[in-house]
This record gives C-alpha cells, structure tokens and sequence, in this order.
C-alpha cells in the first residue's frame, strides 16, 4: 500500500490491474459486450454489458432478453467494487452502451432493433427502431404513433454520440445520422423521440465529440469527417398540428434526405472545404410549441482515405502516346463509397508528348544538354506566332541560367574553355560578359552554380566558391565581395540560395555587430523587406552546413549534425559529404522550408525547418525521412506548380532514379518515383501556355510534362478515386479489349420458397422487413471515363466468388484460344438448405456503337455458358487452356467445348472450402479455408491431376499463389491472421518420403 | 494503334503475364522421378531440343522451351485386342471416383475424370434421365443439338433464335485452297457452296447403342450403374452364394454360421 502510493507520486497515474469481473464484481457478468465510464461519480464507474446466457435469433423461443447491464464503481483504495446498478432482461440484440449526461444519468444501449434508456433506478425506457423489438423481447414497448409504426431502422453497425445533454446523434451503418430527444419529465427521462434524419455522412467506426462543439465521424472504409454542431433556436413554422405535438415524430424524410445527401456528399471535393455553414442542416426537433432549438451540423473538413480493397488488377493506362500501366482496386464498402482507385505504379502518368527542342525559353529560361551536339547552348523563344523558335545558339555547354533583374535579363553560367557568366538580353544577345579568371590564368571548371536573383553563386571543381551580385540600377552584375567569409581558401562542397517567403527564417540582430553597410542593400530586399529574406546555404567538405545571411554575409547558423546523418554502417569518409543541398518550400496550402539533404552514399535526407525560440536561430531538424536512393549526377530544382486549386510546391531530384518530393497538407513529406530510368535536366516551364508544364530531359529523350489533375499525393502511391455509385467486390482487366469487369457487391431482400414455390414468409406489417443477402452484379467498364458499358445481373441470392480473365480452347480464332471472363458464384439458399454455385463464361464481344454516345468502340458481355455446380464456386483459375475452378471440396479442371459448354476432364477432393487457385503452366497452387496449401501438377493425355506436395499443417488459408525467382520456385500463402508463409516444393527432404505425392486423407 | 501488349515487353509482364518460358529447377524432378507429363508433346517446341535451337528464341516461340519428360514423345499404346479389356479401359474406376480405391496405378479401370472420354449413359440417352444422377459413370450430355447448316454456309437468318447451335469457327485455309485433307474431321470451318440438303436440319439420332455405356439391354437387371429398375428375378430362382439355398440372395441369408469372420 505504502509502495503503491509512493509510485503514484512518481507517475502521475496510478499502478495497472486486473480486474475480473466474474470474480471480483458480480457473477452475472461474463461474455462482456461494451463498457464505459460513467461521469459524475466520486470514484471510478463503469457500465457494462454483458449476455450471462448467449442465445440467438434460432434460440429466441428458449432463451431471450439475455443481455444484463451492471453498474460498479472502483474503489482503489479498499479494491472494492460494489454494483450500483444491475439491470438483467434487455434484448438480446444489444451492442453499445453510451453514458447520458451527468444531468440525470443513465446510459443510452443501442440494440440492433431499439435504443433503449437505461437510469440508474434500472428503469428502461424503450424506443423500437423498428418492428421486430415486441417480436424477439419481453421489455414493455410504448405505444407507438401511425407514423412510427412506419419506422424500420437497421441499427445493426450504429454509432451513437451525445451532442448536448438530451440530444443523441445516431449514425446508421449506411451513414444516416438521426437524432433522438431524451424527453424529460422533471429529472426523469420518460420517453425517447426520433426525429427524421439529419444528414447523411461516412460509415461510422468511432464517433467523437471533440471539444464542444465539434464531432468526429472516424471511418475505417472511407473518408474520416469532421463536423461542427451549432445549436440555433428557431421560431418553428407551424405546418402541422400532428408534428408539433408530437415532437419527435417523423417529418417529410424523405425530400429533405435527398437535400442532405447532395449537400453532404464527401466526394465533392470542393465542398468539403469550402462550404463550412451553407450546408446546415435544419431538420431538428421541437422544443416546445413557439421555439425550438436546432442542431445544425455542418461539414469543417475530411481526411481522404479509400478503406479497405477488396480486389485490384493491373490494367493498360495510357500516359501520352505511351502504355503505362496502372494499378486498378476496388475499394470502400457499401451503398456510399464503392470506387476503383487506379494508383499509379510508376507515377510515370505527369508526360505528354516531347517536342523536338531540347533547349528552350519562355521569356527566361535556357537549359542545355552536352547531346547530341555537345557544347552547344541553344535559347528557343516563343514569338507571337505561338510557335517555338531557337534564336540563338552560343557555343558552351551552359551549367545553370535563371531570369535576371526582375526578370527582365538572362543570367547564364556556362562553360566555353573557360568559365563565363553573362547577362543576356530576353532575346539572348549579350548584355555583359564576366569571365572567371584569376588574373591571366583560367580558374577550374565551374561545378555547379546557384542563381537567385540578384545573387550568383558558383562552385568550381576545386571547391572554391564565387560570388556575385547584380546592380539593377546598371543592370550588370560584378564580383561580390567575399571577405566576410573569411579567406578565400574557404572550401565549400556545394550551396544554395534559398529565399525566405515563409518567416520562418528570422535571425535575432546581434548589438554586437559592426555598423550597418548601406551599399550591400539590394533592390530586391528594399522591394521585398518584411516578408522575403534571402539566404545562402553552404557546406564544408568537412560536412558542416551553414546559413550565411545576405546581402550582409554574416554566419546565422552552422551545425555539423548532418554528416552524422546515419552513423551505422562505417562508411569511408568521402562517402558521407554531400553532394547536394537545398532548401526548398514543400507544401500544399502553406507550404514551408524544407532543408534536402543528399549525400555521396546516396542517401537523401528531407529537413523541415520550424521557427525556435528567439535565442536560437532556425534549427532544421524536427521532422526527417531518409531513404536509401543511388544518384550518379544530380541536378535539383525547385518549382512550384499549379494544381486545380491547390498549389503544390516540392522539389525534382534528378539522377538515376529520379523523383518528386512533394508535401501535402494531410500526408506530410512524400518522396515519390517518377518513373523514369535517369533524368537528366529537369526545368519548369510555362512555354506551352498551361502553366503547370515541366520539361525534363531523360532516357527516352525530352518530354513536356502535365501536372495530372486530381490526384491524391497524401497516400504512399499516388492515387486518383473514381467516385461510384456502388462498391465492387472483384476486378478484373481484359487484357484483349482494354476493359474492365468488375463485380458489384448490393444488399437485396432475400425471400425463401418452398417446393411449390410458395414464399415461406413475408413480413406482415409496415415496420418489419425481410432479411438482407448479398447479391451481385457484372459490369463492364471502360477505363476511359469510367462508363459502364453493359451489365450482367445475377439472380437474387446469388453473389460472386471470384473473377478472372482466362483464357480457354475456341474455334472461332485462328491462334485456338481466346480470353474469356469466367466468373464463380455462390447460390444462397436459406439456412436450411446447402449452398450452391454457378460458373459462367462470358465473352466480351465488340458490337456497333451507338452513334449519340460519342463513345467509338462499344462492347457488351455475352454469356455463352452456365453452368450449375452442387457446391459454391469459390476459385477459379484458367491453366493451359483449360478452367479450373473449385466446387465446394472439389477441385475440376474443365474445357470449353464448342464456346457453349464446359466439360470436365480431371477432378480432385482437397480440402474443405477452397479458397484460391493459382496456376503457372501446369502448376496448380490450391488454397483451402483448412488444409492450407497443395500443390498440385495437371498433366493432359491422359488428363491426370498429381499432388505434389501439401501443408501438413493446418491454417486457414486466404489466398496463396507461386512466387518464383532465379528459377526456383516457392509457393507463398497468406493466412486469415495476415501471416505470409513461403513455402519450397523440396523433394529431397527426407520427410517428404522421397518426393512420393502424399496419400491423400 | 497496335497492342501494346501484342509482343514481349516488360508492360505485357505486368499486365498479363506469360509464363510459358518459365522453367523451374524443381520440374525436373516432377517430370523425370515422378514420370508426370507436365507438357503436352505438342506443347514442347522441338526445334529447341535439336542441335540448332530454335530460329525464334525462347522470348518469340510460342512453344514451350523445356526439357521433356521421360514420358514425352512415347510411341503411341498398343490397345488391347480383347474387346473386354479395351472395354475395361474406357471404363472409369467407381472406388477411384469416391477416391477409395487401392489399386492405384495397377487398377485395370481408368483413373481418370474426362467427360470427353466417358461413353454416354445408356438410361440418360434412352429416357432422358438416370436414377443415379451426377454419381452415373457415364457421361449425361446436356442437350443434343446439331450446328446450323445455313449459320456454318455463312448466315443464317434467324440469328440468336435459331434452335440450332451456332459455332463459330474459323475459315479452314486449305479447305479454301482447295482442298483439305482432313476432310469433315477438321475443326476448322468448311463453308459448302450449296444449299444444304433437308437432312442436315433434322435433330441428330440419337447415338447408337454401340458407343453407349454399359448397361445394356442384356445387362438389365444386374445393377449397372442404378438407372430405373429392371424386372427383378422370381426370388424361387435364386440361388444363395453363401448356403447355396435357394429363395434369397447371400445379403439376406440367415445362414449365421456362415459368416466366415466369426471363426
């Protein structure tokens, strides 16, 4: 006891332990379903909701109103916990407790069919959702109005969260959002009041109030939402006497649901974030007769994501006149988020067609290439005609130009024998020539140079620096006076310009410091003062980096931690100098510094620069990512581009694996693969009119380069959403017709027929409905514009399994085979009776297109056989020709015969559910819910099927499949716990009997 | 524009990838210790087992490029003279269709699943059903229709409403020549000039009793493969196998002192 409490000195929480409820609480409480906290007590206290005795909906007639709600505080002191409240007899349906304000207690338990008020007197106040609460529980059920005898609500999925005392926002699994009053008699809650829904927002998983007034809808299968709940009291227009006096009655839901879905819509990406009050909504409940108060809830913000992916295919994408290709998944769930999400696999999609310069200008730049005519600089301009024209060429391999003066000159640094730099006329004639000459004798060869107006930095292969200045007033430039540096030994590895638009390079003035000198002020800082800074960043070759203040030249800041930037693996000390730095602004909305970081070994580090304390001068250090990458030249350029509305502004780094370093608001840092094998040059340019143009230099040559609009940055590959109107359970690309199939995931009513074909049951009041199955449909859809092209509807209670795109025997084509869509499905057929399956083929056959569509070439799927199987098609597969899909237990291998029907030739009992097959060649990998994995050989003439070789041991395999390299071969599987195994077909192993297939059991 | 997919190239190998090149170190095994065909004889590109190798090289060939297996290029089975025995071979094992039976290898009936092969079901083809539904050993074909005389002339013009099948099929090049050897065992298409005589509309015959499987009309009565039941033998005929009496068989003999794993 001493020691605990002297612990809890120390920490400021108390020790951790272990409470059995059963034990050390009450007996009752076992199978626990939900607690919570309950506040307003003097010690700890905690609901929960447990089921002593679990039932079901086939049990009801035994055992029902099982669920117990108990209420018992913590004493930590005496470890005794004494049960306030024991409420027993609540539907057994119940999944969540929500404590009521502190104002009169209680919890709010939300049951599939009612919510229902449980006090701390264990008195329950019930209000049914639907029709089935009298059905499946013995609770006393209030009277019910007509119009809510009308009511049927699934709650099953719901989230509930208090937004004021007596307000309850109910968050349907489909995103509705309803309120529901505590009406209050006195202190005591005497009836519950559903209002009609309020909005319609993203499938719930945890709903937040945060601060007051705000509300958080967390949803792990779509975007996250944001909202803020403004209470308004409203005089209330008295349309109808029925509404008023029943407060809670259910008002014309149905108009203003549709209002409320527009409005809320969270793929209108601009309205997410831009509309913060438009879209209130001002369905609420009335108060009292005159007044009433109105929760409006409005959208603040989202966080984009896209929820789990329930298939995806490679498919053909077009990126110019190049095929790309693209990584297609189905993602969300439910009626409000079902959207393939093609991700970009090698973010190569930016390009559009090269034009045959590889030099050009659009008022200010010049950019060179030693090939194919080395040496040679050429400026292109576009005269008024709009089209492009090489005025001049200078002999010189150019090694950096920038716009000059305001833009009103070109400053270009370039080798010709010796080191030059020259202003240039926007029409590229010479304005001045400065040549980097140590007296008579040439200096080295310039290595890189840094231009930022009106600055000039060169570094010269021997390390040394120079630097010059620009006089506007002249419009030349001269040699800037270097002596505050020190001497001009001084080494320097590389440095840069980085102008300040941020503020968050600010220096504290040293008192200290000699007088002002006014002949170093620039046009550019008077015209700039307060809100631009520029500074110069340099390295040592002993890695130390410092930021030197202009146009005064005075240090502001050295640190030498970078060199130290992964001590691990003892590198030879060349190895860790830099290569490279700059800073740069990376952002999306505002965007901030960025110190980057590359060194010799290879390694790119990404620094944000954050304001300190005023003692300190800018630290760039919080936030680091570093990735191994291999750069043989490199070349980084800022630049910032426009983007629909937002502006990116990020960083191109060029070099053999070249990438983008872009930030986002959401996402943070993000290094992202262009996709090109080396890139040599890389420039911004505005001279093809849109403004959001890079002209690069790789491999394949020049290529001018789009920003492409609507892609999401803030994910690890960069994605684009295709919003649908239904989610989609599989995918599939055709490889023959570029299109793609996929299968749609829907909820229908599902009815049982006995023999006759009598329906079984059918519900028998308004507020009752059927149950709910999965069911399917097949759509074809073209990836150009995402316009389903034709559909394929399954019956009812049938659902698809699995999709591919096989290939199979056919005479109609010269080759013999032809790519076929084979789709496997289940047939529910109640629980009585097993399930069965189906496999169709469907061909996709091209058909005259309709003239008013616009749309060329026009297909449709063409179902050319079905076939009914005695248990669930849940794999399939095309090998060799031939279909293999699975039958429950079984596995056929089928051929097409004829295009109109298939015919097994080889068959094979594995496990118990098959859950994947996958084939190379003859090698058949099998997947089983059970009996992991097999691997199984087909062999044709005769038509044979071999186990090779199975998993001795259990495991519920989901999908399993071959996975090869350097010709050996290993079968890798992956399991319902998300563990990979990789297994090796070794039949050398002496426990292997010798490679003998095993006996099969 | 060509498909981009049309040849080799890294993009084909992501999209749609063909594998048929790709020979695993672990085949050998399976092809050579456990004598299984993993390609077809006509699968296997002969030109890259000469000498020479093939002119395509393995990225073009459609072949596969692969070392046979000890059980490729065998000369073909000499079938068996005895009528019975070449019977036994068409014959599917029923233990092996429940996977129950030991023989293995050495099983004289066939261990093999192939529709193709299966002889149709004499109960199926002569009633249109078969007591012994999808457990029969022989094959239940779907529906017996004939391909459209007009539709393989080139039209026909009751398009998807024809009750005949419609197959398409491509246009047999030597036919087309003039002359091709296969003759009407060809696959491919041979479009006659003529109108076809009124016999090619008519439904096809059924198969004849010689290519259906057993039972026959002889064989009626002694099981077979459980179609409706034949006229049962007088019980007065029947003679015990185990007591010799007559008036019941050996299942219902109460003869206990002949069950011989009692002793």
């Amino acid at each position: 006891m001493e020691q605990e409490t002297s612990q809890s000195r120390d920490v400021p929480y108390s020790p951790s332990f272990i409470l059995d409820l059963a034990t050390d609480v009450d007996e009752r409480i076992r199978n626990v379903i939900d607690f919570a906290f309950l506040s307003g007590f003097n010690n700890p206290t905690v609901a929960v909701l447990c089921q002593f005795q679990q039932t079901w909906t086939g049990r009801l007639k035994e055992y029902k109103d099982t669920v117990g709600l108990f209420i018992f505080s913590l004493d930590l002191v005496t470890h005794n916990y004494p049960v306030i409240t024991a409420v027993e007899g609540l539907p057994y349906d119940c999944f969540s407790i929500t404590p009521c304000s502190t104002a009169f207690g209680g919890v709010i338990v939300l049951a599939s069919n009612a919510i229902i008020y449980v006090d701390q007197s264990s008195r329950r106040v019930v209000l049914p959702a639907n029709g089935w609460p009298p059905r499946v529980s013995d609770l006393p059920m209030p009277s019910l109005t007509s119009q809510e005898q009308l009511r049927d609500l699934q709650l099953e999925g719901s989230r509930s969260v208090f937004v004021d005392d007596t307000t309850l926002l109910v968050v349907l699994k489909d995103g509705t959002v309803y309120p529901v009053e505590l009406v209050l008699d006195g202190r005591l809650v005497s009836r519950l009041s559903m209002s009609a829904a309020l909005a319609r927002t993203t499938i719930p998983a945890v709903v937040r109030r945060v601060q007051d007034d705000f509300l958080f809808i967390g949803s792990i299968v779509g975007p996250s939402v944001l909202m803020k709940t403004a209470h308004v009291e409203e005089d209330i227009i008295i349309e109808d006497d029925a509404t008023v006096s029943a407060p809670a009655a259910v008002v014309d839901s149905v108009n203003d649901m549709d209002v409320d879905e527009e409005d809320e819509d969270l793929y209108e990406k601009s309205t997410i974030t831009e509309k913060p009050s438009t879209n209130g909504v001002t369905n609420g409940f009335t108060a009292n007769a005159n007044k009433r108060t109105v929760v409006h809830l409005s959208l603040c913000d989202s966080l984009l994501a896209y929820g789990s992916i329930s298939d995806m295919a490679f498919a053909l994408a077009r990126n110019g006149d190049r095929a790309v290709p693209e990584l297609v998944a189905a993602t969300g769930s439910g009626e409000l988020e079902g959207l393939p999400t093609p991700v970009k696999v090698n973010g190569s999609t930016y390009e559009r067609p090269a034009n045959p310069f590889h030099s050009e200008n659009d008022s200010v730049i010049i950019s060179t290439d030693a090939n194919p005519s080395p040496g040679l600089s050429r400026i292109a301009t576009r005269n008024p005609q709009a089209d492009i024209t090489i005025t001049t060429r200078i002999p010189g391999t150019t090694i950096g130009a920038a716009p000059f003066f305001q833009g009103t000159a070109i400053l270009h640094v370039m080798i010709n024998v010796t080191n030059v730099i020259r202003v240039l006329e926007p029409d590229g004639t010479e304005r001045q020539i400065i040549k980097d000459i140590d007296g008579s004798s040439p200096r080295p060869r310039i290595r890189s140079c840094s231009i930022c107006d009106p600055f000039v930095l060169i570094i010269r292969e021997d390390d040394s620096i120079g630097l010059f200045i620009g006089e506007i007033e002249r419009g030349k430039i001269r040699r800037k006076d270097m002596s505050p540096m020190g001497e001009k030994t001084s080494r320097y590895l590389t440095g840069c310009f980085y102008t300040d638009t941020s503020g968050v390079f600010q220096t504290l003035v040293n008192d200290q410091a000699p007088g002002i000198e006014n002949m170093t002020s620039t046009l550019q800082g008077a015209m700039n003062a307060g809100n631009k800074s520029q500074w110069l960043i340099l390295v040592r070759p002993q890695g130390v980096v410092e930021i030197w203040t202009l146009p005064k030249l005075t240090l502001a800041f050295s640190t030498n931690l970078i060199a130290a930037l992964e001590p691990d693996p003892p590198r030879k000390p060349s190895e860790l100098d830099i290569e490279q730095v700059v800073i740069a602004p990376l952002g999306e909305s505002s965007p901030r510094p960025h110190l980057i970081v590359f060194l010799r070994s290879g390694q790119l580090a990404i620094y944000e620069a954050l304001m300190t304390s005023p003692p300190v001068e800018p630290l760039p250090s919080t936030r680091s990512s570093t990735l191994l990458v291999k750069f043989v030249k490199v070349l980084s350029r800022a630049f910032d581009i426009q983007h629909s509305e937002e502006m990116y502004s990020g960083a191109f780094f060029t070099g053999d694996r070249p990438c983008w370093i872009l930030c986002t608001d959401k996402g943070g840092v993000k290094v992202l693969p262009s996709g090109h094998s080396v890139v040599h040059a890389f420039t911004a340019s505005s001279l093809w009119e849109s403004k959001s143009d890079f002209l690069l230099y790789s491999d394949e040559g020049p290529s001018l380069m789009e920003w492409m609009p609507e892609i999401h940055l803030d994910d690890h590959l960069p994605a684009r959403l295709v919003p649908r109107s239904r989610a989609y359970s599989n995918v599939v690309y055709d490889a023959s017709t570029s299109l793609i199939v996929a299968a749609s995931s829907l909820q229908s009513k599902f009815a049982s027929y006995d023999e006759d074909g009598n329906l079984i049951w059918e519900p028998d009041a308004p507020n009752i409905s059927y149950p709910h199955c999965e069911c399917s449909t097949l759509e074809l859809v073209s990836p150009d514009g995402w316009i389903t092209m034709d559909g394929f509807e399954f019956a009812a209670n049938e659902f698809v399994n699995c999709i591919d795109s096989v290939t199979l025997e056919t005479m109609s084509t010269e080759t013999g085979t032809k790519d076929f869509i084979a789709v496997g499905t289940t047939l529910n057929r109640g629980e009585d009776l097993a399930v069965k399956g189906a496999v169709y083929i469907f061909e996709i056959v091209e058909v005259v297109a309709d003239q008013s569509t616009n749309v060329k070439r026009w297909y449709r799927l063409k179902l050319q056989c079905r076939d009914e199987a005695k248990g669930p098609v849940s794999a399939l597969c095309g090998m060799d020709g031939y279909l293999v899909s699975s039958m429950g237990q079984k596995i056929f291998v089928r051929a097409f015969d004829l295009d109109e029907r298939l015919v097994g030739v080889a068959f094979l009992d594995v496990g118990v559910y098959v859950t994947s097959v996958r084939a190379v060649k003859n090698l058949l990998v099998i997947g089983d819910a059970v009996k992991s994995v097999w691997f199984v050989a087909f062999q044709e003439d005769p038509y044979k099927l071999v186990i090779l070789g199975k998993d001795p041991y259990y495991s519920c395999i989901t999908k399993a499949d071959l996975f090869f390299a350097d010709g050996r071969l290993s079968i890798v599987s992956c399991d319902e716990d998300g563990i990979m195994r990789l297994y090796d077909y070794d039949p050398h192993d002496p426990e292997s009997k010798n490679g003998q297939p095993p006996p099969s059991d | 524009m060509a498909n981009p997919l049309a040849g080799p190239s890294p993009l084909r190998d992501i999209i749609r990838p063909q594998f048929h090149q790709n020979n695993f170190a672990e085949e050998l095994f399976i092809k050579n210790e456990l004598g299984i065909k993993l390609d077809k004889d006509d699968q296997i590109c002969r030109l890259s087992l000469t000498a020479t190798g093939c002119p395509l090289g393995p990225l073009h060939c459609p072949l596969r490029h692969t070392t046979p297996s000890t059980q490729n290029f065998q000369p073909p089975k000499q079938l068996p003279v005895h009528p019975r025995e070449r019977e036994r071979l068409a014959t599917v094992c029923k233990h092996w269709l429940r996977g129950l039976c030991k023989k293995g290898d050495a099983c004289e009936f066939l261990h093999e699943y192939n529709l193709r092969r299966m002889p149709e079901c004499w109960w199926y083809a002569k009633y249109g059903y078969c007591s012994a539904g999808d457990e029969c050993l022989y094959a239940h074909p779907k529906e017996r229709r004939i391909e459209c005389p007009d539709y393989n002339r080139g039209f026909c013009k009751l398009g998807p409403t024809c009750p005949r099948k419609h197959v398409r099929r491509v246009a047999c090049q030597l036919y087309l020549t003039g002359f091709c050897p296969m003759g009407p065992d060809c696959s491919r298409g041979h479009p006659k000039p003529d109108l076809p005589p009124p016999k090619a509309y008519e439904p096809p015959s059924p198969p004849s009793v010689r290519d259906l499987g057993p039972p026959r009309r002889d064989m009626v009565g002694l099981g077979g493969s459980g179609g409706p039941p034949g006229p049962r033998r007088n019980l007065e005929d029947v003679v015990c196998f185990k007591c010799g009496e007559k008036g019941h068989y050996a299942n219902h003999c109460r003869h206990h002192n002949h069950k011989p794993y009692k002793r």
